[in-house]
């Protein structure tokens, strides 16, 4: 989907480990405030990909761009600035296990804002709230079910005021029922602060409800690219088989 | 009523100190009944396993027991040669001097306590990865009796070439002091390489160090790894245990053997 | 004979790689530290901890130290009759070499190993990316602080061991040898200045920062989930014990 102002564009991006090579010239764009799936059997590189923008993983050639300002090459300082503007959601959540979930939000506002502990949490919990998450706030993440987990990570995200959210498969390993919440959270996220949110994941529930975008990378390429409704109708043999092979699954919801 | 002062600077310490002694003696209670368990599984044993072991601390531990041992020759007797001239200004028994030392005392814990950070810890990993995985068990269940299989080899690989590597590294140890006494403070050759100190009582209590250095490792490092629980964090604990537990337990013998040989030479 | 320049040369390759990156880790916590950008908090924290987890072993490894010295010197003593000296070279040796160097191996199987262990964690959950991800700086939150409290704590428990030595040795002396206390700690204060002591304080520090760097630098770069966990350690007590005994060498012929 090409426009005037899109928020981050990928150009002939190459990717390679240990001479393998993951991503062979991968271009694709992001629109400000869409929910952006990016779509792929796993091992194709899209938790690769999306690192990327944060300065997690350095391509090889390519350009990426965050809001117009070209991010290939920064040095780690140099990344700060753009990480406060664009947070990612790990696929484990990656919690803090020694903060409780209000000082694991409380935490990044602290170091950044130049604010005491006290109004950093007041803060934190401002956000857990607008999450439906603040009765958490003084458990220990070990204490939480994976969903929940989720949830406290993307109040986490969303400490630093971000206008771009990275989610890595947020609904792999939860029970439908936390799933579809979580699919929820995103896309009241999204409405409610007007966030680009770009969704790594492989299941086709989410695509359905709150995708408006897909990109599909199959062998180090971009093999699809337009909106949901188009994706499951593809005659392409390989997104067919992508989209059938998890089918029987939606069925069920 | 006990002044607050008191009980902060001396019964809460004593406390604690209480606790921790309790602590440690259930841990040498759990280390010594698994000695005893080694030891009931001793005909069990199998020579090509014991050998494999053997082999296996060997080649894991020589570069780096060397490359310390080069070292510590060099350290003690630079450390010598500097007291000798300040005090007696006589460096011809450097050489003999630091050879008694190092076949009594120095080679045998040195080694035995680098031996206790590489193989010791790798031990524990080893077996604490299997610990938590189960597969301890599993041995269990298919009648194969874990101590036998996985406990003995390491103990009697470790009596066979823990004496071989400790000599290895008391002689990289003499050399690499003596280059360092000549070219640091001019010993000769000759004066150097003598072996005129050491008596055969030396030389019975360097071995019988090493020997029970070799057995203490081993069954030290296997405790811990046995009793690793809770994943990968439980194995770095069993890791830690080994390295800290096994360095106790040597400089426990060492203390002992060092008694009982003074004690044995005044009889 | 190829195979073994081989591995030779493999195995030199790879003691390079891990000095190289060792210098790396010293070389950011030290940019760090001028102006300083560290957590005062987390210092104070670590400080805390690594006390709390080292002194008992500390103080176990002191006294046996002590002890070890004066049974080995036993025989000459009583050979030469020198009891007056007992106390002289109980001091002498532990406070320069024997006490730091075995503390120094307890603190690196303790709380080196501990650090790498947490550090190597860190990495294989992503938490250390998640820090990068919030923009917090993993040298100014973590390592610095922790590096700091490691080099001030090993100084400190360098000044409690040598006194639980020094007491656990005169104990030794006074039953094996019969030698009165008084004897024994006059001999140590009529002989060795304050010179001895703070030899082994500066060789604490030093330590310290080794272990500091050494657990750092294979906290961060252990590979290969949990089995990985435990080589990262096992191979940072190794590599701590091999600059440890580099780092005494130095400061025994070099500084002297
Ligand atoms: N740091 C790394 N070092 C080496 N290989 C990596 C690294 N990160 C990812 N890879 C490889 O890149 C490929 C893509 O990984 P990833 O992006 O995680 O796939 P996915 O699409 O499932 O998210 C995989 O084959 C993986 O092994
Ligand atoms: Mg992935």
């Amino acid at each position: 989907m090409a426009s005037a102002n899109p928020h981050m564009v990928f150009s002939d991006v190459h990717i390679a480990f240990a001479g393998k090579s993951v991503h062979a010239g991968v271009s694709l764009q992001v629109q400000r405030g869409s929910v952006h799936f990016i779509m792929g059997q796993s091992g194709v590189g899209k938790s690769v990909l999306i690192k990327t923008l944060v300065g997690l993983v350095h391509p090889d050639r390519g350009s990426i761009t965050f809001d117009g300002t070209e991010v290939v090459g920064l040095s780690e300082a140099a990344f700060f600035p753009i990480r406060r503007r664009c947070q990612m959601v790990f696929q484990q959540a990656t919690l803090f296990g020694s903060l409780s979930v209000l000082d694991n939000v409380a935490m990044p506002i602290a170091r950044h804002e130049q604010v005491s502990m006290a109004v950093a949490r007041q803060r934190a919990a401002e956000v857990l709230e607008s999450l439906h998450a603040r009765h958490l706030g003084e458990r220990l993440p070990a204490t939480l079910g994976p969903g929940l987990r989720k949830q406290v990570a993307i109040a986490r995200a969303l400490a630093l005021n971000p206008e771009a959210l990275l989610y890595d498969e947020p609904t792999t390993g939860l029970d439908p029922i936390a799933a579809r919440r979580t699919d929820r959270l995103i896309r009241e996220t999204s409405i409610r602060l007007g966030v680009t949110s770009v969704v790594v994941s492989h299941d086709l529930q989410s695509l359905l409800s709150i995708g408006d975008w897909v990109s599909f990378l199959h062998a180090g390429q971009l093999h699809f690219d337009g909106p949901p409704a188009k994706f499951f109708a593809a005659t392409d043999p390989v997104v067919r088989a992508f989209v059938q092979a998890g089918s029987s699954s939606v069925g069920h919801c | 009523m006990v002044p607050i002062s008191a009980s902060v600077f001396f019964l809460r310490p004593l406390a604690s100190l209480g606790r921790w002694g309790q602590w440690g003696g259930r841990q040498v209670q759990a280390v010594l009944r698994l000695g005893g368990a080694v030891l009931r599984n001793l005909p069990h044993a199998e020579p090509a396993a014991i050998w494999q072991q053997a082999r296996d601390l060997g080649n894991r531990s020589m570069f780096f027991v060397v490359v310390v041992m080069a070292f510590v020759g060099a350290i003690m007797v630079v450390q010598a040669s500097m007291q000798a001239q300040r005090i007696v200004g006589d460096l011809s028994i450097i050489g003999p001097g630091f050879m008694q030392l190092l076949v009594r005392e120095f080679a045998p814990t040195i080694v035995a306590l680098m031996i206790a950070a590489r193989y010791g810890a790798g031990v524990a990993a080893a077996l604490g990865a299997m610990q938590v995985t189960e597969q301890v068990d599993a041995l269990r269940l298919c009648s194969a009796e874990p101590i036998s299989y996985l406990v003995v080899p390491r103990v009697l690989g470790g009596l066979t070439s823990m004496p071989a590597i400790v000599v290895v590294g008391g002689a990289v140890a003499f050399v690499s002091g003596g280059l360092a006494g000549h070219f640091g403070f001019g010993i000769g050759w000759t004066s150097y390489f003598r072996t005129g100190f050491v008596v055969p009582s030396d030389v019975a209590i360097g071995f019988c160090k090493a020997a029970a250095f070799g057995v203490a490792v081993p069954l030290v490092s296997s405790w811990a790894g046995l009793s690793a629980r809770g994943g990968a964090r439980g194995v770095g604990q069993a890791t830690t245990r080994a390295v800290i537990g096994s360095s106790v337990a040597v400089l426990f013998l060492d203390l002992v053997f060092g008694a009982a040989g003074y004690v044995a030479q005044r009889w | 004979m190829w195979s073994l320049l081989y591995a030779l040369g493999q195995t030199g390759l790879a003691v390079a790689a891990d000095a190289g990156g060792m210098a790396m880790v010293l070389g950011r916590t030290l940019q760090r530290l001028g102006p300083p950008r560290g957590d005062s908090r987390e210092l104070v924290r670590a400080l805390k901890r690594y006390g709390e987890e080292s002194l008992p072993i500390v103080a176990l490894t002191a006294a046996f130290t002590g002890m070890i010295m004066v049974v080995q010197g036993a025989t000459y003593v009583q050979q030469y009759g020198v009891y007056n000296l007992v106390g002289r070279y109980t001091g002498f040796t532990t406070f320069r070499e024997v006490g730091p160097m075995l503390i120094g191996l307890m603190f690196s199987g303790r709380v080196g190993a501990h650090h790498t262990s947490e550090l190597a964690t860190m990495r294989m959950t992503e938490e250390l990316d998640a820090l990068r991800v919030l923009a917090i700086d993993v040298y100014e939150t973590l390592i610095l602080p922790r590096i700091l409290a490691m080099v001030v704590g090993m100084a400190a428990l360098v000044v409690f061991g040598d006194l639980i030595a020094i007491g656990a040795g005169a104990v030794c002396a006074r039953l094996m040898l019969q030698v009165e206390y008084a004897q024994f700690f006059q001999a140590l204060l009529e002989h060795l200045g304050p010179m001895d002591f703070l030899i082994g304080v500066q060789k604490g520090l030093a330590y310290g920062l080794v272990i500091g760097v050494v657990s750092t630098h294979y906290g961060l770069n252990a590979k290969g989930g949990s089995a990985g966990v435990g080589r990262a350690v096992n191979a940072q007590v190794v590599a701590s014990a091999v600059a440890l005994f580099w780092v005494d060498y130095l400061m025994t012929s070099v500084v002297r």
